[in-house]
């Protein structure tokens, strides 16, 4: 029964983007913009000269994270005594290459994550992984959207966002080395988007 | 007659037959690219999530304990570890400023001398708890040292600040993969900045490292190794997509970011077993250390027992130390403050450090013993003080109560007597030959040699003759030292 709502569910999603993929040159596709249109310009690609990355540094981190997370408050709860914990083990440098700690942000994330409301995402708290797996993906979405300024399910590479965030939550339904319930799954995935949209964009 | 028309994928989707497809049409074709996109996605990203990213250090339980003391400041350096050629030159003059008792009380661990009536001394020689006497000497027989000599010229705070502290990952393989830096302050040489390392602040304590190497608040319910592993995954694979975005590739330091972030998440998922960390670093949890956690006495030199016991601090050190030495963890690298010594009071001050630092040194060459492995200790300051002969002081060591020639640190000098040191255990008892560098005069004094012209040269001269003699990636650190523009020559720098 479970898999014959996979099928289905998969089915709806592949047909809705066959369907999409014919609608014309203005709606972005995952597999790249439809023949003769121009290539899809990723931000920032028309600056000139290259640069250098910067890493986030401790304060930086903290406050992405509750830009991040809906509830997340450095100064309550678990994300508080995370940031007790980890803080001096977090950047204290922008340099990319001297920044020590970066290794740190996932646990201070999870201590933030662990104060978020499931509810605060329309995820529901009970019900299999598999059953909520689009609300799982939505707030993932909704997570790194807050994080780089709407850039997950607007740029061109949104569907690849959606796309890791459904393999996440794929690989945590199928889990067979533990349980997972709605708050693994969401901590999973709150961690996963936070902690890319936090420390993986380079500045 | 035939005509062949062009298509591509998009004009069978778009242009077939049905440009208004029926329900049943939609359905059919929607199960058939489902069926598709369930199939190929779950083996591409099933194979995808299932190995290590290849730019992350592989966890490797490879034994060889690799460790640094940073005494920060200048103490006496010379009533600490000398070599042979200061033990057999050793003269009135430059015993008193060393702050030693003199050439009679010189015994040997290895080619390395200590004064035994000394703080430092009598503290190395006493061994840590559960030991007896014999066992000890045993351990100080498979220990060789080396040291460069006259780099660390500068005091009241001078050097402190020129990268005089390594690392150890990833060029040593751990299950970890990554360092324990206990206190550390100061500047990292260049070319350990960024290395993945978890920090401790204050006085460590089993359960200050466990805390470290936990998750806030506990996992239970929460999350768990195999949910970390997969949010690690997908982190990663997120981290990919930024980084085409951004273009971090092309960007100095951006693959660096990424790395780091996501092969420290990888670590992380270890840390959901609540007990992890208090496992790791409480001995009495440790098989190997559990018979001498508890231990309250040894034996001196007669075979009588002597109180001796463990501090918390020390079963902290003994417990990081053996998971280096194990393999589960990188490094150790511990910065001690407040090493100024000139002026100090040798019965408050001078002593007690000087046998806190031994100490340390005790439980390192203890817990090399019990993981039954080769390790490597750096020890040094950013300068030095010269003495003015010593003052008899008593003090405790582990509890026992001893009457000790204690050094009398009488003024910065800094380009006196001072070293890069490195000591080498080999639980076969062939540790390497290593060399000092550096002419020592008849005062004491010291003479650099001139291919290790500074400390930055001789702390990645300690590191390389450290990793090799542990069996660690010697080329990937010399690589990373010759990127910043050290290292041009190791053998030079090396100590064997």
């Amino acid at each position: 029964m479970k898999r014959k709502d996979s099928l289905l569910l998969a089915a709806v999603v592949a047909s809705l983007a066959a369907t999409a993929a014919c609608q014309g040159p203005s709606v972005p596709s995952a597999g790249g913009p439809p023949a003769g249109a121009p290539p899809a310009v990723e931000p920032g690609s028309d600056l000139p000269g290259v640069g250098s990355a910067s890493a986030p540094t401790a304060d930086g981190v903290i406050a992405r994270i509750q830009n991040t997370l809906v509830g997340a408050n450095p100064l309550a709860g678990n994300f508080s005594r995370a940031v007790a914990q980890v803080k001096p083990n977090l950047p204290q440098t922008a340099n990319p290459v001297q920044a020590t700690g970066l290794d740190q942000i996932p646990l201070l994330v999870y201590g933030a994550c662990s104060d978020v409301k499931l509810s605060s995402y329309g995820v529901p708290t009970t019900g299999t992984v598999t059953a909520n797996s689009a609300a799982l993906v939505a707030a993932g979405m909704t997570m790194l959207d807050a994080g780089l300024a709407g850039l997950a399910s607007q740029g061109p590479s949104s569907a690849d966002f959606q796309s890791t965030l459904q393999g996440l939550v794929s690989t945590l339904a199928a889990d067979t080395a533990a349980t997972q319930t709605m708050t693994t799954s969401f901590i999973a995935v709150c961690m996963a988007a936070t902690t890319a949209a936090v420390s993986m964009a380079g500045f | 007659m035939l005509i062949r028309v062009r298509r591509t994928h998009k004009d069978a989707i778009c242009n077939g037959h049905e440009h208004d497809p029926s329900r049943r049409a939609f359905i059919r074709r929607g199960m058939t690219a489902g069926v598709a996109t369930l199939v190929f996605s779950k083996t591409m990203v099933g194979n995808a999530m299932a190995a290590l990213p290849s730019s992350c250090p592989q966890p490797v339980l490879a034994k060889g304990a690799l460790a640094q003391i940073f005494s920060e400041g200048g103490p006496t350096m010379g009533a600490r570890f000398i070599g042979d050629d200061q033990a057999s030159s050793m003269n009135a003059t430059m015993a008193a400023n060393y702050g030693i008792s003199g050439q009679a009380n010189l015994v040997s661990i290895g080619n390395l001398r200590v004064d035994r009536t000394s703080p430092f001394g009598a503290t190395l020689l006493q061994g840590p708890p559960g030991y007896t006497n014999a066992q000890w000497q045993a351990v100080l027989a498979r220990v060789s040292g080396g040291g460069h000599r006259g780099q660390f010229n500068q005091d009241d705070g001078g050097g402190v600040d020129t990268g005089l502290l390594g690392g150890a990952s990833p060029f040593k393989s751990s299950q970890m993969g990554k360092d324990i830096r206990i206190n550390n302050k100061n500047k990292l040489a260049n070319w350990a900045s960024g290395l993945p390392s978890s920090l401790v602040k204050g006085t460590p304590t089993p359960a200050a490292l466990a805390k470290v190497f936990s998750l806030t608040p506990a996992a239970a319910g929460l999350t768990n190794a195999s949910a970390m592993t997969a949010s690690a995954d997908a982190a990663s694979a997120l981290g990919k997509i930024l980084s085409r975005v951004f273009g971090l590739d092309n960007r100095k330091g951006g693959s660096s970011v990424l790395t780091a972030t996501s092969c420290g998440f990888y670590g992380s998922s270890a840390l959901a077993d609540p007990s992890y960390g208090l496992n790791l670093f409480t001995p009495a949890n440790v098989p190997d250390l559990a018979g001498i956690a508890g231990a309250t006495t040894s034996t001196d030199a007669g075979g009588n027992a002597i109180t001796n016991t463990f501090s918390n601090q020390e079963l902290a050190l003994l417990a990081a130390f053996y998971q280096s030495a194990a393999g589960v963890a990188g490094g150790v690298f511990i910065e001690y403050f407040g090493r100024d010594y000139h002026g100090e009071d040798p019965q408050g001050v001078i002593a007690p450090r000087d046998i806190e630092e031994a100490r340390a040194i005790v439980m390192f060459l203890a817990a090399c013993d019990k993981a039954q492995s080769k390790g490597a200790l750096i020890y040094l300051s950013n300068g030095q003080a010269i003495a003015a002969g010593t003052q008899q002081t008593t003090n405790t060591i582990g509890g026992n109560s001893m009457t000790l020639n204690s050094p009398v640190a009488d003024g910065d000098a800094g380009g006196s007597y001072n070293a890069g040191l490195i000591l080498f255990y080999d639980p076969a008892g062939s540790p390497p030959a290593a060399r000092f560098t550096g002419r020592v005069d008849t005062n004491g004094n010291v003479k650099i040699d001139s291919k290790i012209a500074s400390s930055r040269d001789a702390v990645a001269g300690l590191y390389l003759s450290a990793l090799q003699h542990i069996g660690a990636d010697v080329g990937k650190a010399t690589a990373a030292m010759q990127k910043v523009a050290i290292a041009a020559s190791p053998s030079d720098l090396m100590l064997f």
